[in-house]
């Protein structure tokens, strides 16, 4: 007679199993499970990379033969005061993406995690409702609104504070704020639903303690919530730092860099160095550099993250 | 958990300013399009 319990073979034997069977080494197994998406991935993000890099070191205007200049699309996209200028304006984006925009979520969902609020379900889907919709529609709608006969300066208009409307999206100083706080009005959704996750995950008792210990709410925010969603908000900066350098779209639908370069941003430039001006050379260093930048901020955001 | 009705009230306006902000543009372009969807650029149809 059998024993009661039979032995099961261990994982790696099974694999083996399973490799020998199929006539494969189990290990490829899992390469080739991966193969598809790597496949995708190289074709269409890799390859064009490479390729742009490529292309960076040659001066091409797209139909004429290239020629090889070295490093010189580089020297002069550091050089030029246009392109500084345009880095400084993702900078300013950045501020308004990643800051107010956090700052913004982790005080909604501050507000949810800490209370029990009446249809909670609704809310969070309206909040979420900006971010679902395409930025190109988002940046027709947002023209109209901030346009100078808008319902933007209508209100303004209306309630006595004529003096404060204005073409804000013409404006040499509030175009791009405006692009901005449009971008905040888009992200602020996604990253509220990020922390209010976090946020839900907190026990409860930690609140209960410092509730005990005789904190008030802004205290409770900082010592229990703040640090419980830590991680959460290392994602929603590197989501909206990435958002911020990529802006691409919504410049082009609201502003198209201007007016004059107010509102020129790196990804504007690439497309207008590549498709206007006709130096595919040029705009392929700017990408690359562009691409850099992002890898080395989220590199930032990410690091003590990781060491933690 | 329980909550001050200060702090109630206070919230609940937060979350109800940000929810007006979300939705008041939204529901604004849309209405705009299809009583004068020129204004909007553009052709709308229900």
């Amino acid at each position: 007679m059998q024993p009661a319990t039979l032995s099961r073979p261990s994982a790696r034997e099974g694999r083996r199993r399973a490799g020998r069977r199929s006539g494969l080494v189990p290990r490829y197994i899992g390469l080739a499970y991966l193969l598809p998406a790597l496949a995708v991935y190289v074709l269409f993000l890799f390859a064009p990379f490479v390729h742009s890099v490529y292309l960076s070191f040659f001066s091409w205007d797209g139909i004429t033969p290239h020629h090889y200049v070295g490093l010189r699309n580089y020297e002069d996209a550091i050089r030029s005061g246009e392109i500084r200028s345009g880095f400084l304006h993702a900078f300013v984006l950045i501020a308004f993406y990643a800051l107010l925009t956090t700052a913004v979520a982790l005080l909604l969902a501050g507000i949810m995690g800490s209370m029990r609020v009446r249809g909670l379900v609704v809310l969070r889907t309206i909040l979420f409702l900006p971010y679902v919709i395409a930025p190109v529609v988002t940046g027709v709608a947002w023209r109209w609104l901030l346009s100078p006969s808008g319902p933007v300066n209508g209100i303004f208009r209306s309630v006595g504070l004529g003096s404060w409307a204005k073409p804000w999206l013409g404006d040499f100083d509030w175009a791009l704020p405006s692009v901005g706080l449009i971008g905040t009005w888009m992200l602020y959704g996604l990253a509220m639903m990020l922390l209010l996750a976090g946020v839900q995950r907190i026990p409860l008792e930690l609140y209960e303690a410092a509730r005990i210990d005789g904190a008030s709410a802004v205290r409770e925010f900082f010592a229990v919530t703040l640090p419980g969603v830590r991680n959460e908000v290392t994602v929603v900066l590197v989501l909206a730092v990435t958002a911020a350098l990529r802006n691409f779209d919504l410049i082009y639908v609201t502003t198209q860099g201007g007016p004059g370069t107010s509102t020129e941003v790196p990804s504007w430039m690439v497309y207008r160095q590549a498709f206007f001006v006709g130096d595919l050379g040029r705009a392929s260093a700017l990408g690359v550099l562009l691409t850099l930048l992002i890898l080395l901020l989220s590199l930032a955001i990410l690091r003590p993250w990781r060491r933690s | 958990m329980r909550v001050s009705r200060r702090q109630w009230i206070m919230g609940h306006a937060a979350l109800v300013l940000a929810a007006l902000v979300a939705l008041v543009p939204l529901v604004g372009v849309v209405l705009m399009a299809l009583g004068s969807p020129a204004d909007v650029g553009g052709k709308v149809s229900l």
